[in-house]
């Protein structure tokens, strides 16, 4: 093939963030200046990739009549999503790991997997896929070994050993499916057509395989339960390495799903599978890091969370939702794991509730409705069509019932700034709705078509177990009834399933640095 | 034969001098980890803290070597240590070529421990796994949603309650160990009494095993004691030991294992080291009085004559460089004390709670709050837009916790969380500035004052604020004497307490003012101020037989140590007879200020990166970042104080090494004022010197960790990673940056210009500064430039003249500009 220019731009915007990781170790000082820079270069080469992608004229490398990688609409977004979140967290790290002897290593690691993820995100060849896959994987291993301290090697373990599994079972189903049918292309017709080629869709056909296999991988990769340990381990890395973690290699697993999202939907037992460790992901998640008194362990037993909410999601055929989660998501904990410094300034002990709470009630209702009906009205969006929209729009009428609830508990006299809050509230909740609008609209193209009924299922999922984790937090609130037994329970545990486990004995600083 | 709850629990209290006092991280106050063991001498202490803990007290012996190589520690400075601590065969020649004995191996240890070491294992790690988690959970001020069931029934009461259903402990004791925990007593105390009995531990060893039992998870015991008080501990063992019991090894207690060894001397290793210490710190106190006793570098700066302001800062070593840098300027003088200012108070700020805003030394004796100070009506609306802020916070924590709430908010919140994370990192200036924006409209500033108690002329009153106005007078009068300034009043005075910004640093308190309990100093400045102006109190001072002129006024300030800026507060309290004159001092301070932030800028990573021009905007820049880990170096390097007047150290540079504290011996014959400054001030310095001392020496145990693996726990620390102990102490990046130490540990050196029958007097007066100086934890030189010269007190309590011109102790020539060179080096690196 010929490289285009635009090709070429591709090139450098995958390649450029391993280089100059690999570099920043071999270039003396070490200080990390090269990994950012490349990195910022790539996304600079990224931003390009965009724009032709939104012109349907993506980029794109081809060995012959096989197409390995191209920067779709989807692939292209996520592409430039990636490298701008590890260009930030580099460009932190430059400063705040300066006193850091071993800070080359978090470079070429952050480096090497950002690149990794970029391929993942716009390959379009399993193979260049799965290769890609690995190499996350092996990067991430090594972003959380970092200093080499108990503690690290512990999370880094148990990281090579969740991994393990997703991926013997992706790199083997690659590996059958090579055999079988030749060459897989992930591109919704593409894979349209393998689907309909096996129509006895089983767990031992060619798409059952690779469809237990692409769940396996996501959910390690996403840290669903029961793979879920690792994740709350990594705690024990720098906090750059944990912003990059939770921005952009956790949502490894939705991109997965979602661009094989034909082979899943053909499968139950992959989707009920991925289903399942959704809603177990989100229940345990968030009881777990409601129990934290740390506040680097509640961020990454709420990500669990987060992650079961878009896998689901993701499997469902929620496609444009789960990547407009996943974006958003990774830049909301990005910035809550740099800024974990300032925790105490907004940490006091809860104040006794003496607001009077019929009046409350009213007003938070009635805040909810005008808002989530203002959003309706003003945006029309496509997210509030059909079931899976009514239950997306129950999860916006959650959280903005439950900021206007916690907002009035300490305004026991009110002004005229409630009411400047509250259209403060309404004015971000549309803006939130249109901009995630606009963002679905514009990479539907990428996305194939899956079945509506399977929409519905997983939009039932959700809500039942979003009620379900009201009604556990409702309980454990109450400290009386019949049910206070299970609640302590409930709260031991949560409180021991996010134990750190062995306390490290205390090592020496030269063994550290050693 | 068992020990009664009672006895068991007043030994449990007496284990507590194992641990480190330790304070919430938001208001941290430096403390002497050994604190528990200052009744020892230094080397005694070190040899009780190795074998209970295996923690250093001195560096190793190969750092004191590369030092002796650099020439830091000169040959007679080792030579003149040798003669002074050195015992038996232990020469100079041994200490430079000898071999490295190594670390004192702990050796002191519980039935867990003893478990592991002769079976192997990790018996004890598990235990304090299970016990730092609850340890979390019950000392949580508000970080997790998910409150501890029972927690009011405190640590014990909630575990004994809860443990037959913790996983945590089935894990660890298994279903019938964790059946046996309902068969303990009810209290806590009577739960120690019988555990102590059924693991075997000897009457006389209780107290041992107790301590050994605690330095296991020091950081949360501690926090446990200061919190919970003594119940508190009672609990935490009584829990340690069931573990241990339950979880029983076949295996019995040695007892001879229980306690350090005794009546075997302080080990060789130790003793080595003690010696090599003593070298470094006299070849720094040689240096520091030929500094003194050498003829100013600016003896501009160093004239008297009469000045345009007086200028009262606090005694933290940073001031230093303020007021080097400011005298330069103009004619001014400046005072050094304690930046409390003498106030024993609490102070509540106009939305806050009352907080101690004194040394921790001091008890509090009246609460000061600020009050509005101008029209009530832009007061209230301050009051409710300060009210909403605290409920947008709240309704933010909502969302991120509550269920079902974080998946749409997080979807929501990251379109501007995400753009807000990049300013933050690549504009951290900008990020500055807008984040000030919306806070000033959050929260409109208003003019506010002190609330310092009822006027004399005032109406009585039962409200317990403030200070009655003969307290008042009582307290102003205090101050001034102790900071010598009681005639000669330039027309403007002017109290300049200090305080730190930094960004996204747990550890901010840890810059602040030492003397205020980890807060800022301004509160303190305000409140004195305001107390001189007021004509009651000055009448008041009158009668005592100070007389202020009616042309002085006194104006309250706060130096801002990360960016060196000095911000006047109460401004709208001066008289315009005073204005221009303030306004003149401002731009002095304003250009000290500056050269100061270019001086620092050069001994920060990354301050004087090649080719880049040093400016105090850089100084700026760390302050607003939220990636930076080292905003400033805060008392680093601190080495001694100087008690004296300011014609000691006037236009001499010491490197912001010294705390200066304000002393005319001559116009305190009595040594009242003296007495004040040696069982205050002093002893905070030593606390400092310590803090710092100890964290440097071995970080891991005394120190905090690494900032990039911070993790702030339960609102009142930190954790190095997921879990174990609640760090204590300062962080790695406070005392050493990329494996290079910045601080230099010594024991705090005072130098008193006063004579020395006066102190003799006082320390036989004063048991606890007695303590410090017999057992080697402060060293105290006195005496003057005069013809009686310089003397050490030696820890039997004689004199040794020392310094330049004794017979002792004529340092080497290549002592003296090794100790330059390795100053350069290190302020360079």
């Amino acid at each position: 093939m010929r490289w285009s220019t635009l090709d070429v731009l591709l090139a450098v915007a995958v390649l450029a963030p391993a280089v100059g990781g690999l570099l920043s170790v071999v270039l003396p000082p070490r200080s990390g200046r090269v990994a950012s820079s490349a990195t910022a270069l790539a996304l600079l080469a990224a931003a390009v990739v965009v724009v032709r992608a939104g012109q349907d004229e993506p980029a794109s490398w081809a060995s012959g009549d096989r197409l390995m990688v191209e920067a779709d609409r989807l692939g292209a977004l996520l592409l430039a999503f990636v490298l701008a979140a590890t260009s930030l967290v580099q460009a932190y790290a430059v400063r705040s790991l300066r006193g850091d002897l071993l800070r080359h290593r978090f470079f070429a690691a952050s480096g090497v997997a950002a690149s990794a993820t970029a391929l993942v995100v716009v390959a379009a060849d399993l193979w260049v896929m799965a290769v890609a896959w690995l190499v996350v994987s092996a990067a991430t291993v090594a972003l959380l070994a970092h200093d080499g301290r108990s503690t690290a090697r512990a999370a880094a373990r148990r990281a090579a050993v969740t991994f393990l599994v997703g991926d013997a079972a992706l790199l083997a189903a690659t590996v059958a499916a090579g055999a079988s049918t030749g060459v897989v292309t992930i591109r919704p017709d593409a894979l349209e057509a393998l689907v309909a080629a096996d129509p006895a869709v089983g767990p031992l056909s060619l798409v059952g395989l690779l469809a237990v296999a692409v769940a396996a991988a996501a959910m390690t990769r996403s840290a669903l339960p029961p793979a879920q340990r690792w994740l709350p381990m990594s705690v024990a890395a720098p906090t750059p390495s944990s912003a990059v973690l939770h921005a952009g290699i956790v949502n490894g697993g939705g991109v997965l799903l979602v661009r094989l999202a034909p082979v899943m939907a053909a499968s139950r037992l992959a989707t009920g599978v991925a289903v399942a460790g959704g809603c177990a992901g989100v229940l345990v998640g968030g009881a777990v890091a409601r129990t934290r008194p740390d506040v680097k362990s509640g961020l990454a037993w709420s990500t669990v969370a987060q992650m079961g909410f878009m896998v689901v999601q993701a499997v469902t055929g929620l496609l444009g939702p789960a990547l407009v989660h996943m974006v958003a998501h990774g830049m909301y904990k990005a910035n809550l794991f740099l800024g974990s410094g300032s925790t105490l300034a907004h940490t006091h002990p809860s104040r006794p509730d003496t607001a009077p709470r019929a009046g409350r009630a009213a007003i938070a209702a009635a805040v909810t409705a005008a808002t989530v009906g203002s959003a309706w009205w003003v945006v029309r969006p496509s997210s509030f069509v059909g079931p899976a929209g009514w239950v997306f729009a129950g999860f916006v009428a959650a959280t903005v019932a439950q900021l206007t609830w916690a907002w009035l508990r300490g305004r026991p006299r009110r002004s005229a700034l409630d009411l400047a809050a509250f259209a403060a509230l309404l004015v971000a909740v549309i803006a939130a709705v249109a901009l995630a609008d606009v963002l679905k609209s514009w990479i539907a193209p990428s996305l194939p078509e899956v079945d509506p009924g399977l929409a519905a299922a997983g939009a039932v999922a959700l809500a039942v177990t979003g009620l379900v984790a009201l009604a556990l937090s409702w309980s454990a609130r109450r400290r009386s009834g019949p049910l206070v037994g299970l609640v302590d329970r409930a709260y031991l545990w949560s409180l021991h399933a996010g134990d750190p486990g062995r306390v490290a004995p205390v090592m020496s600083r030269a063994e550290v640095h050693r | 034969m068992t020990s009664s709850p009672a006895v068991v629990r007043a030994r449990a209290l007496a284990a507590t001098d194992a641990l480190p006092p330790t304070f919430p991280i938001g208001t941290f106050v430096a403390a002497n980890p050994l604190h528990g063991l200052e009744h020892h001498t230094f080397e005694d202490a070190a040899a009780v803290a190795a074998a209970t803990s295996g923690a250093r007290s001195f560096l190793t012996e190969r750092d004191y070597r590369e030092l002796y190589a650099s020439g830091r520690i000169g040959a007679d400075d080792l030579r003149r240590a040798v003669r002074r601590r050195g015992r038996g065969s232990l020469g100079v020649a041994s200490l430079l070529d000898g071999d490295d004995p190594g670390n004192v191996e702990r050796s002191v240890r519980t039935l867990s421990e003893q478990a592991d070491h002769r079976l192997g294992g990790d018996l004890a790690d598990r235990i304090d796994a299970v016990l730092a988690t609850w340890c979390a959970a019950v000392l949580d001020e508000g970080q997790a949603d998910w409150v501890l069931p029972h927690r009011e029934l405190g640590l014990y009461g909630a575990w004994r309650r809860l443990a037959p259903r913790d996983p945590g402990l089935r894990r660890l004791v298994g279903r019938a160990g964790r059946r046996r925990v309902v068969d303990l007593p009810e209290q806590a105390a009577e739960a120690l009494s019988v555990l102590v009995a059924a693991i075997g531990i000897p009457e006389h060893l209780v107290t041992d095993y107790f301590r050994a039992s605690l330095r296991r998870l020091p950081g949360w015991a501690a926090a446990l004691s200061r919190t919970g008080g003594h119940d508190a501990v009672v609990g935490f063992l009584a829990i340690r030991l069931a573990l241990e019991h339950l979880a029983r090894p076949e295996l019995d207690l040695d007892p001879d294992q229980v306690r350090p060894p005794r009546g075997t001397g302080v080990p060789a290793a130790i003793e080595r080291l003690a010696v090599w210490q003593e070298a470094l710190e006299l070849g720094y106190r040689d240096h520091l009085l030929a500094v003194l006793s050498d003829p100013p570098t600016d003896p501009g700066a160093a004239a008297g004559g009469p000045v345009e302001a007086t200028v009262v800062v606090c005694i933290d070593v940073r001031s230093e460089g303020l007021r080097r840098h400011l005298e330069e300027t103009g004619p001014y003088a400046t005072v050094g004390f304690a930046g409390f200012f003498g106030l024993p108070v609490r102070v509540a700020a106009l939305d806050g709670d009352p907080v101690p805003s004194c040394p921790v030394i001091v008890e509090p004796r009246a609460t000061l709050i600020e009050v509005p100070d101008g029209d009530l009506r832009d007061a209230q609306r301050r009051q409710d837009r300060h009210g909403a802020t605290e409920a947008a916070w709240d309704a933010r924590h909502e969302a991120k916790t509550a269920p079902a709430a974080p998946f749409a908010f997080a979807e929501a919140a990251g379109w501007v969380l995400g753009p807000l994370a990049a300013i933050n990192t690549l504009a951290p200036r900008a990020a500055h500035r807008l984040r000030r924006a919306v806070r000033r409209r959050a929260e409109p500033q208003i003019p506010t004052r002190m609330d310092v108690g009822p006027d004399v002329g005032g109406p009585a009153t039962s409200d317990p604020v403030g200070m009655l106005p003969d307290e008042q007078v009582l307290v102003a009068h205090g101050a001034l004497t102790t900071m010598g300034m009681t005639s000669d009043f330039a027309p403007l005075v002017m109290f300049c307490g200090h305080r730190s910004a930094t960004t996204n640093n747990p550890f901010a308190a840890a810059l602040d003012c030492g003397a205020c309990a980890g807060k800022a100093g301004g509160p303190n400045a305000r409140a004195l101020a305001e107390l001189l102006n007021r004509p009651s109190v000055r009448a008041g001072l009158a009668d005592s037989g100070i007389a202020v002129p009616e042309t002085t006024w006194f104006v309250a300030a706060e130096h801002e140590t990360t960016t060196d800026t000095v911000q006047v507060l109460d401004r709208h309290r001066v008289p315009a007879s005073h204005r221009e004159r303030l306004a003149s001092l401002e731009a002095d301070l304003v250009v000290a200020g500056e050269r100061l932030a270019v001086e620092r800028m050069g001994a920060l990573p990354g301050g004087a990166a090649p080719g880049r021009i040093v400016s105090a905007g850089s100084a700026r820049r760390r302050s607003a970042d939220w990636a930076e880990p080292v905003p400033e170096w805060g008392l680093v390097r601190n080495a001694a104080v100087v008690v004296g007047p300011r014609s000691l150290t006037a236009g001499r540079d010491l490197q912001r090494r010294v705390f200066l504290h304000s002393h005319d011996p001559d116009s305190d014959p009595d040594g009242v004022a003296l007495g004040t400054i040696l069982t205050g001030p002093l002893v905070v310095g030593h606390w400092i010197s310590s803090q710092y001392y100890f964290s440097t020496v071995d970080p891991d145990r005394h120190g905090a960790g690494t900032k990039p693996l911070h993790n702030v726990v339960a609102g009142i620390g930190v954790l190095e990673g997921p879990g174990g102990d609640l760090r204590v102490g300062l962080p790695l990046e406070s005392v050493q940056f990329a494996g290079e130490r910045v601080h230099e540990p010594m024991r705090l050196l005072a130098v008193v210009q006063a004579p020395r029958d006066r102190l003799d007097r006082l320390i036989s007066r004063n048991a606890a500064v007695a303590r410090l100086l017999d057992n080697g934890w402060v060293r105290l030189v006195a005496g003057s430039n005069g013809p009686d010269g310089w003397s050490e007190r030696l820890r039997d309590g004689t004199w040794e003249p020392c310094g330049r011109g004794s017979d002792a102790s004529a340092p080497s020539a290549g002592s003296m500009s090794g100790g330059s060179t390795g100053d350069a080096a290190t302020e360079v690196q």
